[in-house]
């Protein structure tokens, strides 16, 4: 393939000269027409500015010192000596809005997962860095584990005998660890759940809050 | 902000336009495939320049800032799902009563657009534009070595569908 024909045949993508000058005249007419839009805000402002009371400052007719007019009202009417102009200061831009799922969606779908994994996890987790002497929390051969220090059938003691436990044994002292557990269980479970439910408020708030602007 | 424009600038957007415009449509045809998408690109690009005008050093950077943009554009128009169906219908099959110096150039078109769309771009600047392989680097903000091979396989696929086709 000769690299000519290549070059002639790349050369029939160009356009042609109607469709150059259609092209042309589509660009000029956009062009005009978004900065008679532009002209058209800035007469609005200016309207607005010449009806109150003292827009002394704002009929200058260029447009940087309408603009710099309307931010000076805006300030003195926050010093006070203007009456504020709730018109001017909550005017929005009429701006088309697309609804879109995912904005909605995302937000509430990643709290209600949040919700769920974060109490199944956390508590393991938490376990994993506990001291070893939760292990054995449940506690083996003393009955119900909540401190009944009384031995039960013993045949070395005496009938009616009590012992008393033994302050210096540690194997003792793991009969009341269930007790200190569940202040822990509480913080590992409940709270990561309270925060992720709180969350989960906050975004449905932020989106109502959002809705309506 | 947009602004009208006065006679001296509407004179030099001009000279602008007519200097570049051909490029511009190619670049977005290249990448584009289809007249009315081509000429809406080319339009943005133009209007681009219009809302927010700039100075350029020389003619071969304000044709360098052209292409850029226009092949950012027609990306981001390609990444919308509208134009995912978009279908090549614009060149058409040769028939009879062509003659053989179009017959060839209509084949050798068509075969330069079922090219993947990097390859495309860069067989147009590369033995259009006359851009070497370190200009369309930079001008596609890809790396040296990838654009050779775009070239390199862009040659070969078109050599050998072109000597298909004849030898069919």
């Amino acid at each position: 393939m000769a690299e000519q024909d290549l070059k002639k045949a790349l050369e029939a993508l160009g356009p042609d000269e109607d469709t150059r000058q259609r092209m042309l005249g589509n660009i000029l007419a956009a062009h005009e027409a978004s900065a008679q839009d532009d002209t058209s805000c800035q007469d609005d402002v200016s309207a607005r500015d010449d009806a109150s009371p003292q827009g002394n400052a704002t009929a200058q007719s260029d447009a940087p010192a309408q603009r710099g007019a309307l931010s000076q009202r805006i300030v003195a009417s926050t010093q006070g000596d203007t009456p504020v102009d709730t018109e001017t200061l909550t005017a929005r831009p009429t701006r088309a809005r697309r609804f879109s799922p995912i904005r909605y969606i995302m937000p509430i779908a990643a709290c209600l997962l949040l919700a769920v994994i974060t109490p199944l996890t956390l508590p393991q987790l938490a376990a994993s860095f506990a001291p070893e002497t939760t292990s054995i929390s449940t506690g083996t051969g003393t009955g119900s584990g909540l401190g009944d220090t009384t031995t039960q059938g013993d045949a070395n003691q005496p009938d009616g005998i009590r012992t008393e436990p033994d302050s210096s044994d540690p194997s003792q002292e793991t009969a009341a660890t269930p007790q200190s557990m569940a202040p822990l269980d509480i913080v590992v479970i409940a709270l990561p759940s309270a925060l992720c439910l709180g969350a989960l408020v906050i975004a449905l708030v932020g989106l109502r809050a959002s809705r309506r602007d | 902000m947009a602004r009208g424009l006065n006679e001296q600038e509407k004179t030099s957007f001009l000279a602008l336009y007519e200097r570049h415009v051909d490029t511009v449509f190619r670049v977005c045809r290249t990448y584009l495939k289809n007249t009315s998408d081509t000429e809406d690109a080319t339009q943005n690009v133009f209007l681009k320049l219009l809302s927010k005008p700039r100075a350029f050093e020389s003619v071969e950077h304000e044709k360098a800032w052209l292409i850029r943009v226009a092949s950012n554009h027609c990306k981001d128009v390609l990444k919308s799902s509208w134009n995912k169906r978009a279908s090549f219908d614009e060149i058409k099959e040769p028939t009879a009563m062509d003659s053989y110096a179009d017959e060839v150039d209509e084949d050798i078109k068509r075969h330069v657009m079922e090219l993947p769309e990097n390859q495309r771009v860069c067989i147009l600047l590369f033995y259009y534009e006359g851009y070497n392989a370190a200009e369309i680097a930079s001008l596609l903000d890809k790396p040296h070595s990838t654009i050779r091979n775009y070239l390199s396989d862009a040659r070969k696929h078109l050599k050998m569908r072109l000597e298909s086709s004849r030898d069919g």
